[in-house]
């Protein structure tokens, strides 16, 4: 069986309330715990 | 031009919107203007993104039941499947969606569609699939509203779904929209997915089964991932 992807649709502009601001916090851990790393980077296209 | 870009290019429709359709104003700002770069399989983690169920309260699917009242509006409830390409569930899988309120408004800071916001309704839930792939929410039908892409411009009623499968190449952003809307026809976005069959595959389906007698109305929509190779589908 072969079952045929369902197609993708904008984002749209409406997004952030949902996804990225509420839900997954960019702190895993409260600031201070013992051992808590930081991880920082850009991201870029390939042409840099 | 790669080898797998020419292969690609020739195929009429692979069921995906293309990055550039005019009628749909915005992607002629946004679309790529230069040929894409394809990342070998390898890349692809099979283990892919973990997002723990401890996260996922058991009221995140139900998105009547977060504030102190009931929000306005028709009570639906919309579930459905999760599935690869070969039939098998998707299992533990994270499902999130956001919407707008019966009236057409999103609970955001940047819409500012003249139509109330409900203080009952925050338009936002979350579940994770079951053994089957199964899933499931309880909202409100979202309303139509504006949207300025050309003169007289209206979304057609719909719900955002973000889906990270079991490897990110199968993150699938997505929208569901409700069987019989009169504004299929003249939405942009909709309208981007050339292959007629690709589009009805983002309509739901009303559902007698799940629908709850004296309470909600239910939708149908099972949703089929892409997996680490997808197969461009040919007319």
């Amino acid at each position: 069986m072969s079952l045929p992807p369902t197609p993708s649709q904008t984002v749209g502009p409406f997004f952030s309330f949902a996804l990225v601001d509420g839900f997954f916090p960019n702190e895993l851990v409260p600031l201070g715990t013992p051992g808590a790393i930081l991880i920082r980077g850009q991201v870029t296209d390939s042409a840099g | 031009m790669s080898v797998e870009i020419d292969r690609l290019a020739q195929v009429t429709d692979t069921g995906e919107p293309p990055y550039d359709h005019p009628d749909y104003v915005a992607t002629r700002l946004r679309a790529p203007n230069r040929p894409l770069l394809l990342l070998p399989d390898t890349l692809a983690d099979p283990a892919g993104p973990v997002f723990g169920s401890d996260a996922v309260s058991t009221r995140d699917h139900d998105l009547t039941v977060q504030h102190a009242g009931e929000p306005l509006g028709e009570r639906i409830i919309v579930t459905g499947r999760v599935l690869d390409g070969d039939g098998r569930p998707v299992r533990s899988s994270l499902v999130e969606i956001w919407q707008a309120n019966a009236a057409g408004r999103y609970a955001h800071h940047v819409d500012r569609h003249a139509a109330p916001l409900d203080p009952n309704f925050t338009g936002v839930g979350r579940c994770v699939t079951d053994d089957e792939g199964w899933y499931r929410f309880v909202t409100v039908k979202p309303g139509a509203y504006p949207w300025r892409n050309h003169d007289n411009a209206w979304r057609p009623a719909h719900i955002h779904f973000s889906l990270f499968g079991r490897a990110f190449t199968e993150r699938l952003v997505t929208q569901m929209y409700f069987p019989g809307d009169p504004l299929l026809e003249l939405d942009p976005i909709y309208q981007s997915i050339r292959d007629p069959r690709s589009r009805e595959r983002l309509i739901s389906a009303f559902d007698l089964e799940t629908t709850t007698p004296e309470w909600a109305l239910g939708y149908r929509f099972d949703i089929v991932l892409r997996g680490p190779t997808p197969t461009p589908l040919e007319d």
